[in-house]
């Protein structure tokens, strides 16, 4: 009698921390985000003279907002396609796994699509519109990032500071679906803007850091055709994780090469103060418009994740005053 | 369908020239913005940074100068011109000028492989969409 007391006493143990040891491994604190996104026709300024495209976007900014979950966290996701546009349009976040036909369909304007997906996968991953002509789509600007956290934060060192860069092609005619077949496109953008990081172009700002900070870079290449070829001038990178994800760590990388619709994380140390210029190395690309300088001063100041977006140029004054920068 | 240009040609003549004129003259005149280009000058020497007051007090006044930056980039001067009434080589030249005798802060063109016109050996930027290395 005794010996079966001991024994179930000893089973409710193994139990209770058998069931302890999965709950707290499993996503017992994953939290459900509710992000709503509407397809807006809009124009965008996309450079630093104030030059207006026609743009399509996901809640009238290109790229789109950045959306953050952690791992194993729900996102249930709702587009609207307000009436007052003209074309469909869809949503499709490679962040998720589900099934393509019944979610990532296009949707008329006026109507709405609702559905729901566990974000099992930690990374930086492209979101975009698939609507056809999806290639159309994408290069007008329905675009963006999703960044899913790791459940555990100490699986890699902690950044200082955090940037989401999105590298895209612009074609001054949004119209002309054949020439974005023939790859013709007029300049390389990050987050939307020709040489919107670039501080020695007219309306140009900067990505700040401290010496010494550990920036990331979440790095998206939306394309819609061209490869990135990431490299930071003056820098190499410390580590990079293709797709974001900490198990994918590469050590001591010069260039990285994002393609079309994938993404990594890149980070960097910069050991001294000075101009850092993150380009992509398909120099055809960086010297139309995609260089970001990462200026390292002991005095930066703090800066949101995707830096004036949207980018609202200010026209110099007819007086001597200082150049905006944000 | 307008009998009265067949029957008074003359009339509607001069009737239509005149709805012409005052259109055109009741229409806002469209003129271009006028361009505005970021030069940037490298300041090398011990006493650049005090000397920023005298920086902007001779960039200012040059003329088709908008805007002078020495803040956000350090060591660096970012002036945006207007280039209807200046250019680049123009404020170069001018700045040459000023500082030829002033060895304690060299005021240089920048240029760097990361210039975005590269037409330009001057070491001026624009939103120029072209670019080369080096």
């Amino acid at each position: 009698m005794l010996k079966i007391d001991s024994d179930r006493r000893l089973g409710v143990i193994g139990v209770s921390l058998l069931l302890g040891l999965i709950f707290s491994s499993a996503p017992a604190f994953a939290k459900t985000h509710e992000v709503s996104m509407t397809a807006v026709e809009t124009d965008v300024i996309i450079d630093g003279s104030g030059e207006k495209y026609a743009a399509w976007t996901f809640n009238g900014q290109m790229p789109g907002p950045v959306v953050r979950v952690t791992e194993g966290d729900t996102v249930k996701f709702t587009l609207t396609n307000p009436a007052t546009n003209k074309f469909p349009h869809a949503m499709d976040f490679h962040a998720a796994e589900i099934d393509f036909l019944k979610n990532y369909r296009a949707i008329n304007a006026g109507e709405t699509i609702n559905y729901t997906f566990v974000a099992k996968k930690p990374g930086i991953f492209f979101y975009h519109c698939g609507a056809p002509p999806m290639i159309q789509h994408i290069a007008r600007g329905m675009f963006g990032a999703i960044i899913v956290d790791p459940k555990n934060a100490k699986v890699w060192a902690k950044a200082d500071r955090e940037y989401v860069l999105v590298q895209s092609e612009h074609f001054k005619n949004p119209d002309d679906v054949q020439g974005m077949f023939d790859r013709k496109f007029d300049g390389i953008m990050f987050n939307g803007g020709i040489f919107k990081y670039h501080p020695f172009v007219s309306g140009g700002g900067k990505l700040d850091a401290k010496p010494g900070e550990r920036v990331r870079i979440y790095f998206v290449n939306a394309g819609p055709n061209e490869f990135s070829a990431f490299h930071p001038i003056g820098e190499i990178w410390d580590n990079v994780y293709e797709s974001g994800n900490p198990a994918n760590k590469l050590t001591g990388v010069q260039t990285y090469v994002v393609g079309p619709g994938s993404a990594a994380t890149f980070d960097v140390v910069v050991e001294s103060a000075g101009a850092y210029p993150l380009v992509t190395h398909s120099l055809t690309g960086a010297l139309r418009g995609a260089i970001a300088v990462l200026l390292a001063s002991p005095d930066a100041k703090p800066q949101p994740l995707m830096p004036m977006v949207p980018w609202k140029v200010s026209t110099p004054q007819t007086e001597i005053t200082p150049v905006p920068v944000q | 369908m307008f009998p009265l240009f067949s029957k008074l040609p003359f009339l509607s003549a001069i009737l239509v020239t005149s709805v012409c004129m005052a259109f055109l003259y009741s229409s806002p005149i469209v003129t271009a913005a006028p361009s505005v280009e970021r030069v940037t000058f490298q300041l090398n020497g011990p006493r650049c940074n005090v000397q920023h007051a005298k920086i902007i007090s001779t960039l200012s006044p040059l003329p088709g100068v908008r805007a002078v930056d020495l803040s956000s980039v350090p060591g660096h001067a970012l002036i945006d011109i207007d280039t209807e009434t200046s250019s680049g080589q123009n404020l170069i030249e001018n700045v040459r000028k000023l500082w030829r005798d002033e060895a304690s802060c060299l005021v240089e063109p920048m240029q760097s492989c990361i210039s975005a016109n590269p037409f330009d050996h001057i070491g001026r930027s624009s939103t120029s969409h072209v670019g080369t290395v080096h």
